[in-house]
Formats: structure tokens, sequence, C-alpha cells
């Protein structure tokens, strides 16, 4: 009696949880199959099923090419920052120098500023550098953000990389870059895959450098670009294809998160790679 | 192959001295182990000469090349690492060839060198597995054969048993003897097993406080122990020690006993007599020593008596095949033979 009590608790508890967190999905999965008058009334079950949201995203507005664009800046983010804080990360873990601590402790610092602060200054760097209303720069700004903790996570992770599996590489008369590249990469694997998505989902999400730094939407993300999704007349508010942009710019992160899904999990939990 | 010579060396860590003055000259083809407590320096020392450790001072020389300042891979030495350190996502055959360079001048490609040491471990049909599926001793193989491949002229053996269990502990140590048969190469193993330091050595160095305590053959640091450091570190269980004052051939014990000892030194000294040399004499015998058995073990092959003399002091003696062992509680008299007798001076050098 008292185990079936346990486990109602428990499905309640997981039931409320899963309210809780899909409702908004699923609110825009059906207000996005809505359509005209109908928008505007409130229901729970879907009644209709009706594209032309969807089709207007495209018919009225270049949403494909936000779409390419987003797609575009989250994986050079991506790429940009495992690469360089793979790198950075075997020098922090593996390499004894002077003031390695403090430049851990600066880096994750860093990641403390709010945007906001950051964004006038930030304004007038990419202006200097010509990248206004250009993807280039919000792959520069984004790294901001992304840096400190692919740089932290995958330092710890190395860390943990038995040393004596260098060392034997050593011997070997294997290079550094060779030792980064075919052993320890193999093995941070999980690591760099995790990282690798929270900082795709962290640029893909990302809407006040985006906004500030580009100037027509042939420039824009997602985000941006459904902000700015403008109706008919000013007084419409297009709920229908602000719902149907936002199902479709969530779902490229779902099937990434279970495609990685393993592999996250195992980044996340797995610590030393024993022998 | 070549000789190993080191020089004057000298590691600190900071300010704390780990290898004090290291002197030892190891021959083309000898098999020489380092011994000692954990923390005397063996492991660092072996470092030292693999090069994975740079020297605070001192020399290196393997052949005739000062190598002191080379990196590893320049040395022409392999090693074999306590945890096998095999790349987890290579097979044992990448394991084996990664990192392979074979000199231009070289007849045999790769492949066939692989297959020729893998043959010759008893790996050949391992090559093809991870890591992970395979046990401590085909991984320990492969650590050897990853080691062997490069065909270099010195190899190192980091505690490479003590990850195994018992039994295969022994055979594995029975492989390393018959590789090094095989080899004939110079080999530094380094160990805190006394038996594996005993079985495998051709000499033992044995460290202390990141010093050379003694360096010999296994029987002669048994049988000589320099100091009363190597007598009580070597053998098991360990030498009984008795505290006595020594003048004119005699020894009083701290028990009031007295003994003879073959020494012309007077003053206080320690003796030291190994377990398996204590033996029963009758009651009331000369030149004897009282005990009351406290405990016995039997080993088999062998029965272990531990018992206190007058003073308190524990000894151990050892009995073998069918004599008769007393029983727990007996009061009975050891013998000591002064050629038995190992003395140790207040310094602790043999005297």
């Amino acid at each position: 009696m008292r185990g079936l009590l346990k486990n109602a608790g428990l499905f309640l508890a997981c039931l409320v949880l899963a309210v809780f967190l899909l409702f908004p999905l699923y609110y825009a999965v059906i207000t996005s199959l809505k359509s005209g008058s109908e928008l505007f009334q409130v229901s729970y079950w879907p009644r209709e099923f009706d594209l032309t949201s969807y089709a207007r995203l495209w018919t009225e507005q270049n949403f494909g090419r936000n779409i390419l664009n987003s797609i575009v800046v989250a994986t050079s983010v991506v790429l940009l920052s495992l690469a360089l804080a793979l790198t950075a990360a075997f020098a922090l873990a593996r390499v004894r120098f002077a003031g390695r601590g403090l430049l851990l402790y600066a880096i994750l610092g860093i990641s403390m500023f709010p945007q906001i602060a950051v964004l006038s200054g930030l304004f007038e760097l990419i202006r200097v550098l010509g990248l206004y209303n250009n993807l280039a720069s919000l792959v520069l700004s984004y790294m901001i953000f992304t840096l400190p903790f692919t740089v932290w996570v995958l330092t710890t992770f190395m860390r943990d990389l038995p040393v004596e599996l260098e060392e034997a590489a050593l011997m070997d008369g294997i290079s550094p870059l060779v030792i980064l590249f075919r052993v320890f990469l193999p093995l941070m694997a999980p690591a760099m895959a995790a990282t690798g998505l929270l900082a795709f989902i962290a640029a893909w999400n990302e809407f006040l450098f985006a906004l500030t730094f580009t100037l027509v939407n042939e420039q824009r993300t997602v985000p941006v670009a459904i902000a700015l999704i403008t109706g008919a007349s000013e007084h419409e508010l297009p709920w229908g294809s602000i719902m149907a942009a936002s199902v479709v710019v969530t779902l490229p992160l779902i099937a990434l998160v279970l495609v990685f899904q393993r592999r996250m999990v195992a980044g996340l939990t797995a610590g030393a790679v024993k022998g | 192959m070549a000789r190993v010579r080191l020089q004057n060396l000298v590691k600190q860590f900071g300010t704390t001295e780990v290898i004090r003055d290291v002197t030892l000259d190891i021959a083309d083809g000898e098999f020489v182990v380092f011994v000692g407590p954990s923390g005397c320096g063996k492991s660092t020392l072996l470092r030292l000469i693999a090069g994975l450790e740079q020297a605070t001072s001192g020399t290196i020389y393997i052949g005739d090349d000062d190598v002191t300042a080379l990196p590893p891979a320049k040395r022409g030495v392999s090693m074999v690492f306590q945890s096998y350190a095999l790349y987890p996502h290579m097979d044992a055959y990448r394991n084996i060839s990664f990192g392979l360079k074979l000199p231009d001048a070289c007849t045999e490609s790769v492949d066939q060198r692989v297959r020729r040491v893998a043959e010759k471990l008893q790996i050949s049909d391992l090559l093809d597995r991870k890591p992970r599926e395979l046990s401590g001793g085909q991984r320990q193989r492969v650590a050897i054969a990853r080691a062997i491949v490069r065909e270099p002229r010195v190899f190192l053996f980091d505690e490479p048993l003590s990850n195994l269990d018992a039994a295969l502990r022994a055979q594995t140590r029975l492989e390393i003897a018959r590789l090094h048969d095989e080899l004939s190469s110079t080999m530094i193993y380094v160990t805190h097993d006394q038996q594996e330091a005993m079985t495998l050595a051709d000499r033992i160095a044995l460290l202390d406080k990141g010093r050379i305590e003694q360096v010999g053959a296994p029987t002669e640091l048994y049988r000589q122990p320099a100091s009363r450091f190597v007598a009580e570190f070597l053998g098991s269980p360990a030498m009984n020690i008795l505290p006595a004052k020594v003048s004119g051939g005699d020894a009083l014990l701290a028990t009031g006993e007295r003994i003879a000892v073959n020494t012309h030194y007077s003053g206080p000294a320690d003796i030291g007599i190994r377990p398996e040399a204590l033996t029963q004499a009758s009651q009331g015998e000369p030149g004897t020593v009282q005990a009351r058995v406290l405990h016995i073990e039997d080993l088999g092959e062998s029965r272990l008596l531990h018992a206190a003399l007058s003073d308190g002091t524990v000894v151990a003696a050892r009995y073998f095949g069918a004599a008769a062992t007393p029983s727990k509680g007996e009061r009975i008299a050891f013998r000591l033979e002064p050629h038995d007798l190992h003395l140790f001076g207040e310094d602790g050098r043999r005297i």
C-alpha cells in the first residue's frame, strides 16, 4: 500500500513537472495551427489543422534566410569555441605555468558580466572592426559567453584524464598536437558533445546582441526575426506566424538533443576514463 | 642495448630533495630493481631516467650518450606504466603501433613488427580488442608489447604488477623474467614488493629517503645487509632486532641474557637474526634466550612462531618441515649461532 502511494506520488510529481515544462510548447503548437479569429479564442485542445501560418513565414518574409543565419552563426560559434577551448584546456589542465589559476578565474569572471553591461563597448568594437550588420559580429560576440564555460568544462574534464596516457605518448615520441587530437580528443568526445550542444543552444537563442548588431532582416537570426514579425497593419499582432516560427525554431534543438542525448549524459556524468 | 650510468643525480621538487646524490652504474643487459618503502624516490629515479622528470643536477648516460637534457623519445627507452596507460579508444593493434616509427634501414614493415611482438607475448588473437575488452593480465601484455615493439635500448617498468591479483602476479613475474632472458636487454624495474625484487633482479638497488642504501645481488643484500634498514626491509617476516651491549666477543641482551658474537667491537649495538636462523634449544643451555610462545601461524610449507622474550620483545621464528613445533603459551629457548647474527652500530651501519 505504501509502495503504491509512493509510486502515485512520484507519478503525480512527474506529471506536474511535465505539464509545467511542456505546456508553453504545446500551446505554441496548437496556436500555430489555428487561423483567423480562432487565434484569439483561448482553447486547450486542437480543433483545426491549418498550416497557413507556417506558409506565411516563407511567403511574407524570408524566414528560411533567418534560419540559415542562425544555423551559420550557431555552428560557427560551436566550432570556434570548441577548437579554442580544447587547445586552451590542454594548456590550462596539463601545462604548469605561472598565473594559471588566475587565468582560469579571469575566464570565469568574464562570463559574469551582464550582457547589457558590455553591449555598448562591444558595439564600438564591432563598428571599428567593420562587422556591423554582419553575421561575423554575432559569432564574435557570442564567444564571450560560450568560451568561458566550454574552457572550464573541458579543462576540468581533461584534468581527470590519466597523466600516464600523456606520458606514454611522450615516451613514444608523439608531439603535443598529435597527443591532443589523436589521444585526448577521442576521449573528450562526450564532454565536447555536451558543451558543444550547450553552446549551440545559447547561440541559437541569443537575442540582445543579435538585435543590436544587425540592421536588415537578411542578417537577422531567428529570435530577432520572430520578435520583429509584423502583421498586415500595426494594430494586428500576428500570433499565428509568431507561434509557427517559434515551433519551427524549437524543432532543430529538440532534434539535436535527441541525437546527442546519450553522449551528453556521458559527458556530464563521466569523470575519469578508466584504462 | 646499453649500459646506464647515473652520476650524482639530484632531484628537488621546490625545496624538498627527493633524490639525493644518486650514483649508479647499470651494466648492459642487466636487470636492476629499484625497491624501497613508499616515498623513497624510486619512481622519481625511474622517471628521471625516462625523461619524464628533469634532473636538478647530475648526469644520466645511456650507452655513451649524455641524455640528461634529451626528451623521453630521444633517449631510446620505453616504459611500462603501473596503470598500463593504454589508449582506451584504440584497439590493441593500434595501441602497439601508434607512434611506432621504424628507421628507413629497417627491412620489416610496421605490421610485421607488431605481429611478431604480439606473437611473442601471445596476444595475436587479441589485437582487434579495445583495452576495456581485455582482462588485467592481457592489458599488461599489450602494454609490454607496446614497450617492446620499439626495440629500445633500455626498458623501464614502473610497478607493472601491482594492479594484478596474486596468482596472475606470480605468473607475469615469471614471464617478465623469461622476457629478459630472451631479449637480454637492460631493464630497470621499480617495485615496493621485496619478493618481486628478490626474484627478478640481477641486482637490487634499495632506496631510502632519496639515497641508495645498498646495491648488490639479492642474496648479498639478504645475507650481508649494509645497514639495519636493509636488513629489516628485505625478508618476511622482518629480521628480528635485539638491542644489546657488546664487549669482548660477548653480547649482553636487554633481557639480561648473554650470547656469543664474532666481533672485536665493543659498545651498544643492535643484533639482528633472521626468523629462519632462530633454532630451538633445550632449556637452560648456556648462550640461549628464553621465550614464551604467543602465536603460531601455519603457512603449510613452514610455520611461523611469534614469541616474547623476557623483556617483552616479540621475535618471529620459522620452523620447516617435520620439526616439532611448540604449542601456544609454552616456554622455550632459542639458540643464536654467532655466524647467523648481524650486528648494527648506533648509526644503523653494519659492524
